[in-house]
């Protein structure tokens, strides 16, 4: 877990120093940080990124007035493509996810270089879906990782760890997906006891 | 100028990198700035003191603006490249805070201006001044002040020594053993913090502060300002960090330390945190709105009457709320500051750089706009079946099925308890919890039991 944060952190230093150097940019060093902050959603690395960047990068497109010399169209379009990626997941719209990450071949280049992404992700939404889910329609779970037949049954058995029972996933009961009722006790303390003898 | 400096490798790799960086930015701009440094010796060091405490007037033209500029590049040369130490009597012993505080102040509404040159493009001399100068003001040049202050007075090593309970004069230095270098060093971490914040960079903004301890014992409470500007800027950096549970443990603590001392601070520093103290309140409403909670009656009743109306439709959520929560983070978050002059030739790159940071922030709020809803349906059953409440909602039972997830998410937050500001672990932060189980919804509560403690004690108390 530590190397994972220092990985992240030098991740967005990265983009720190090019936050200063924009002639130092490579646009797609951007994109891959960009890429790879996506495979730890929900955690804000992604939107932390994105303060990062110009201030353009977010202004909506207009093709008519973005003329090729105004600079680095293509990063915009990009950066705004992976945005929509971002919102999508973390709407926890999984479906919607893998279907817009089909929908254009621009994805499919901005994803290639981080290796095994679609598998990354898998589990990412696993994770997500562990924590609040015990028991889930197989078919809406096939859509949520994107997984059909004996990939979903290897993913979801082996991986995961999780049974499938007929037409349902059952999920292992866990901290987060328990959902116990708790009562929040007063925690007396031995000097307030010192209090009621005086 | 301040390739001159001590550079700044704070001990840290990334730190080394900037200063890399930014030796093949200076050969860029070569030293032009030899001959000003020599200006020093002869002029006033007295009235330079109290002229780097001073704020610009308002109305300050351009050319006051690049000569401030320079007075503050002599002050911080002659301070950190004499031979050894100098030996100054400070005016007063807020000086140093105030000077760290005017210098970025400065650094912060001149990047804003320029910003204004850049969209508007009808000043033609202004743009060619700002064109031939393109590192006055500059990032870099700030943040170098800032790293070398602190690294000439040790004041890292002075802090982590005393964290350790030992003696911080062992690790001061020749600098860091005078008051004066101690205190601007000090609160160049402190403004530090700022800066990276208005540079969009949060988690780095909250890591600057790691050596210094947020309580009563610190250095930077002393100074009313000092204090008040490093909860802002922390509780805002937790916020965009989506940590809105030590976002309003800041604001609060803050808050409720105003509102008790206010009595005593009826002075000018006390009208110059007024309207802080109003965008904090603006804040601590949208941190209200994602993460709900208890707040302290006297903020609570604080909020009431300043937002009222809005602070019940934040809290609601829901699409209507959206113009609301985009109101109140115009108003209330820093000026933002673009870390690059702009481009003069192209004046639509040039956005605003408020404006990028709320279309991030906005997203966020977009996500969770619906969650408010979704928690008062569910707060009434103990089970509840998903395609039913889906048509309470008149959603489709699959969208349901998403914001139930993103709920889920949103109530796990990192908390701080112990450590760095960054340290913290991820906890279940709502009152509310629940599972699916196929299509049915599990809802179980969290309640807080019977407090009899105080009950008893008063009845024990009237009885004997």
């Amino acid at each position: 877990m530590y190397l994972f944060i220092q990985r992240k952190y030098l991740l967005t230093q990265r983009l720190h120093r090019y936050q200063f150097n924009p002639h130092l940019t490579r646009d797609e060093t951007i994109t891959n940080v960009l890429v790879k902050s996506l495979t730890v959603f929900p955690d804000p690395d992604f939107s932390l990124c994105l303060s990062l960047l110009p201030s353009h990068t977010l202004a909506p497109l207009n093709s008519s007035v973005h003329a090729p010399a105004a600079g680095d169209a293509p990063l915009s379009e990009a950066v705004q493509k992976l945005n929509d990626l971002k919102n999508l997941l973390e709407g926890a719209d999984y479906t919607a996810f893998w279907a817009t990450l089909d929908s254009d071949d621009l994805y499919a280049d901005l994803v290639a270089d981080v290796s095994g992404f679609d598998e990354l992700m898998r589990v990412r939404i696993a994770a997500t879906v562990s924590q609040a889910v015990r028991e889930v329609d197989r078919g809406i779970l096939e859509s949520w990782l994107n997984l059909q037949g004996k990939e979903f049954e290897h993913f979801v058995g082996t991986v995961c760890g999780w049974n499938v029972d007929g037409s349902n996933i059952k999920i292992p009961i866990n901290k987060d997906n328990e959902a116990k009722g708790t009562v929040v006790r007063e925690n007396v303390k031995f000097d307030r006891k010192c209090e009621t003898e005086r | 100028m301040s390739a001159k400096f001590q550079n700044g490798e704070v001990g840290s790799d990334d730190e080394e990198a900037m200063v890399v960086d930014y030796h093949t930015q200076v050969q860029y701009d070569g030293m032009e700035d030899l001959d000003r440094v020599s200006s020093m010796g002869g002029q006033d060091i007295h009235a330079q003191l109290q002229a780097a405490a001073t704020p610009l007037e308002f109305q300050a033209t351009l050319e006051t603006k690049f000569a401030s500029y320079d007075n503050y590049c002599n002050l911080f040369h002659f301070i950190l490249n004499s031979d050894g130490p100098v030996d100054l009597d400070t005016p007063s012993s807020s000086w140093a805070w105030d000077v760290i505080d005017e210098f970025i102040y400065q650094f912060n509404s001149f990047c804003g201006y320029r910003q204004k040159i850049a969209l508007k493009g009808d000043n033609e001399e202004e743009i060619q001044s700002l064109r031939d100068n393109p590192n006055t003001w500059g990032c870099y040049s700030v943040l170098n002040v800032l790293y070398s202050l602190i690294q000439r007075s040790q004041i890292s090593e002075q802090l982590a020594a005393t964290k350790r309970g030992e003696d911080p004069k062992l690790y001061a230095g020749e600098y860091g053993s005078r008051p004066m270098y101690q205190m601007l060093g000090y609160f160049s971490i402190v403004g530090l913090l700022r800066v990276h914040c208005l540079l969009g960079d949060f988690s780095l903004a909250l890591k600057t502060l790691d050596d210094i301890e947020l309580n009563k014992k610190s250095m930077f409470p002393r100074v009313m300002a000092a204090h008040f500007s490093t909860y802002y800027y922390v509780g805002f950096s937790y916020m965009m960090m989506r940590r809105y549970a030590d976002a309003i443990r800041m604001f609060s603590h803050i808050l409720v330390y105003v509102s008790r001392t206010k009595n005593f601070q009826k002075n000018a520093q006390y009208d110059s945190i007024t309207k802080k103290n109003d965008q904090m309140y603006a804040l601590i409403a949208i941190c209200v709105a994602f993460h709900p909670t208890r707040l302290d009656d006297t903020i609570h009743t604080a909020l009431r009457e300043k937002y009222g109306e809005q602070f019940n439709r934040l809290q609601r959520g829901g699409p209507e709320a959206l113009p609301l929560f985009e109101e109140l983070f115009r108003s209330a978050c820093p000026k933002f500051i673009n870390p690059t002059p702009p481009e003069f030739d192209s004046p639509e790159l040039n956005i605003d750089p408020v404006e990028h940071h709320l279309r991030i922030f906005m997203d966020e709020v977009k996500n969770n706009m619906m969650s408010p809803t979704v928690k008062s349906y569910l707060k009434l059953y103990t089970t509840m079946d998903l395609k039913k409440l889906a048509g309470f909602l008149e959603v489709d039972p699959e969208k349901l099925r998403c914001w139930l997830l993103v709920n889920k998410q949103r109530n796990r937050q990192v908390r701080w308890s112990e450590g760095g500001l960054l340290a913290g672990e991820t906890v279940h932060s709502s009152d509310l919890d629940y599972a699916l189980e196929g299509d049915l919804i599990h809802v179980a509560e969290a309640k807080v039991g019977r407090k009899l403690v105080d009950w008893y004690l008063r009845n024990l108390a009237r009885t004997y």
